[in-house]
């Protein structure tokens, strides 16, 4: 039972709501007669649902669990309780049995004990200022964009080409200009690769930022005929900041650091101060080919590799 | 401008028509409700037959293009229909002129000034809810980029599921997960991004979380028709105002219905959850309550046939919803059948979750 309570209370987050959910299932079945309609609809539906679904530990725990391994995904089942739908016609219905100013005391009443029960979304910090109405971070999407414009150049010139799928209609891998590997928690150490400064995701000690982010930008702003993400992984060890790098020798970057990306078309970093700019373009590895409003400079490998050959 | 006509006509008018066939009622709000899930549904026999057929050939321009011409056929189809069923030369687009709006407007005027300010403050409070959308950006998470790379990918590849996706981000070609390769929501939405010209960025944070607010209140609205009398503009007038504030201040958990109307809205499971499912309920509560009543056979059908659309649009958004709708419509069966004693209605509904056991099957069965 013990997972049971478990994603109960995830559900419910505190107690406060829970109580007004059932007081309100108290009343629906006391006053069944002049709420006929809804005794009928909610009252058996939602005793029958927490006495053979939420409450049920054979369900939750050995059969669902399976499919949903996670409390995070079982507490879903949880959202085919009707709360907003009882709690706001209990009240409404109390309301209007009131009269004159009776009701409108009644019913701010109401609204208070909702207001101060709960959390509102404005008091979290779920919402944040767009920075542009594609609503994604914005240095991603002109980094998306520099990449784009240079994959378009690159075709146009015959250097790489541009058709994507074989006679059969499967794609082909003909150019992959690629930076980046995503997947799960992997995500955030590969960010942290990728980019010398956050602007969210898990930073360096593993505490999460809210913002908008690059990483998540260029991947939802891109054209995906000619920008894609990587498919291996980069260790965590592999990540560097402009301090780091300084502790390193001139040719680190060139023999150890930057081979490690040779299938990567393009890498992309914030770079505060000039030594790693200055330290990649010295390897001749890679060219930079543009910077962000924000400092992002994107990398392009100097020799291309046509990978469908 | 163009953009938003395609927008108006998918999204909009293509739903209320389909509606306006399969809702004899003169209801414009339950009528946009029903031929949205019904687009849905559609959508999703369409795609299924697709993909279960050709899946690497598939895209999106096919699919689109093809939809479409789909749609545009069965739109004529309707005006015939219609047209012969009323034995009148007038538009469809007449119907837009719903009995229920003026019911709703009677009931406005003839109420006291208090009853129309907290009517109108309920209003104004939604469409807050609702318009708040295009202002601000809900914080960003994995599943942002998991499904906004998604829609991305399949609206500028030209494809439908030919690139895998991870849980956030992208690792080999085809190897996506079997349960997001059955949703054809996701498709839906690229498809909706490659015909508007819209990107899909757009789309999916802008302009998806309004229209979807303002949908999920609709199926509200409808609720506490049923639960109240239509006409008692005052009880409907605080139900609304009160289930709107608690959705505002809602937030206490972080799997809450609030969370999923004001932050993930264009998500495939909120879209299930806050519009569908709420909406499945409702019509299945009328279904049971429509069964040897005075209304007689022809509205147990429609609600039956209704229903069927409603599941299958369930089943096509995402697993969650094949899964939760489901057992939502046991325990519903369950709960008529120990207050009504009866057990004929109850086994019809069963046979409107074969598109949730076909779902299953497929994805338990292919390659």
């Amino acid at each position: 039972m013990d997972h049971v309570k478990i994603i109960n209370d995830i559900f419910w987050g505190n107690s406060a709501y829970l109580t007004i959910f059932v007081l309100s299932m108290i009343l629906i079945f006391y006053f069944r007669k002049k709420w006929e309609n809804a005794y009928k609809a909610f009252f058996p539906y939602v005793c029958l649902l927490y006495i053979l679904v939420l409450f049920n530990p054979i369900l939750i725990k050995k059969l669902l669990s399976t499919y949903f391994p996670g409390d995070a995904e079982l507490v879903r089942l949880y959202i085919i309780l009707p709360v907003g739908l009882v709690i706001s016609f209990v009240l409404s219905s109390t309301v209007s049995k009131g009269s004159g100013k009776k009701k409108i005391l009644v019913l701010s009443l109401f609204l208070a004990m909702i207001v101060f029960s709960g959390r509102g979304i404005l008091e979290t910090d779920y919402y944040i200022k767009p920075e542009s109405i594609y609503k994604i971070n914005n240095d991603g999407r002109e980094a998306a964009i520099i990449m784009e414009e240079d994959v378009k150049k690159d075709i146009s010139s015959g250097q790489v080409k541009a058709d994507r799928y074989d006679k059969n209609g499967k794609y082909v891998n003909t150019y992959t200009p690629v930076y980046l590997e995503a997947r799960g928690p992997e995500l955030y150490k590969t960010t942290r690769l990728v980019m010398t400064e956050y602007t969210d995701g898990y930073n360096i000690k593993g505490k999460f930022e809210r913002g908008g982010s690059y990483f998540f930008g260029i991947m939802c702003y891109a054209d995906w005929r000619y920008i894609q993400a990587a498919s291996s992984f980069i260790s965590d060890e592999e990540y560097i900041t402009d301090s780091e790098y300084n502790h390193y020798s001139d040719d680190w970057l060139g023999t150890y650091y930057l081979p490690k990306f040779k299938e990567y078309t393009y890498i992309t970093f914030k770079i505060d101060s000039g030594t790693l700019r200055d330290g990649i373009e010295k390897t001749g590895l890679y060219h930079e080919i543009g910077e962000t409003t924000n400092g992002y400079v994107v990398f392009k490998k100097t020799k291309l590799v046509d990978t469908s050959k | 401008m163009l953009s938003a006509l395609i927008f108006i006509l998918q999204f909009i008018l293509i739903p209320f028509f389909l509606g306006v066939v399969l809702v004899p009622k003169k209801d414009a709000i339950e009528r946009y409700l029903v031929g949205f899930c019904t687009l849905l549904a559609l959508y999703f026999l369409f795609y299924f037959v697709s993909i279960g057929n050709s899946f690497k050939l598939s895209t999106s321009i096919i699919l689109v293009d093809t939809f479409s011409a789909i749609i545009i056929v069965l739109f004529f189809i309707i005006n015939i229909i219609y047209n012969k069923r009323n034995n009148k030369k007038y538009s469809v687009l007449n119907e837009l002129k719903s009995e229920s709006f003026g019911s709703l407007k009677n009931a406005f005027a003839s109420s006291t000034k208090f009853v129309k300010v907290i009517f109108i403050i309920s209003i104004l409070f939604i469409l807050f809810q609702a318009l708040r959308m295009i202002f601000v950006s809900p914080y960003i998470d994995g599943d942002d980029t998991t499904y906004g790379t998604l829609v991305q990918s399949m609206s500028s590849l030209n494809s439908i599921y030919n690139i895998g996706h991870s849980k956030v981000g992208i690792s080999e070609i085809y190897s996506l997960d079997k349960k997001y390769q059955v949703s054809s929501y996701y498709p839906f939405l690229a498809a909706i991004s490659k015909v508007t010209g819209i990107h899909s960025m757009i789309l999916m944070k802008t302009i998806i979380p309004v229209f979807f607010i303002l949908m999920s209140y609709a199926v509200a609205w409808l609720f506490s028709g049923f639960l109240f009398k239509e006409a008692e503009l005052e009880k409907r007038a605080y139900f609304m105002l009160i289930l709107a504030v608690f959705y505002e201040f809602s937030f206490n958990s972080y799997y809450s219905f609030g969370r999923r109307l004001l932050m993930w809205t264009w998500n495939s499971k909120s879209l299930c959850f806050t519009i569908v499912l709420p909406f499945l309920m409702l019509e299945t509560l009328k279904y049971f309550s429509s069964y040897k009543n005075e209304e007689g056979k022809i509205s147990f059908s429609n609600y039956y046939i209704i229903i069927y659309f409603i599941n299958m649009a369930c089943a096509s958004i995402t697993l969650m919803g094949t899964i939760v709708g489901a057992i939502m419509l046991i325990v519903m069966a369950l709960s008529d059948m120990l207050q009504k004693r009866r057990i004929i209605p109850e086994i019809l509904l069963g046979t409107t979750c074969l598109p949730y056991i076909i779902n299953v099957l497929f994805i338990l069965t292919w390659r």
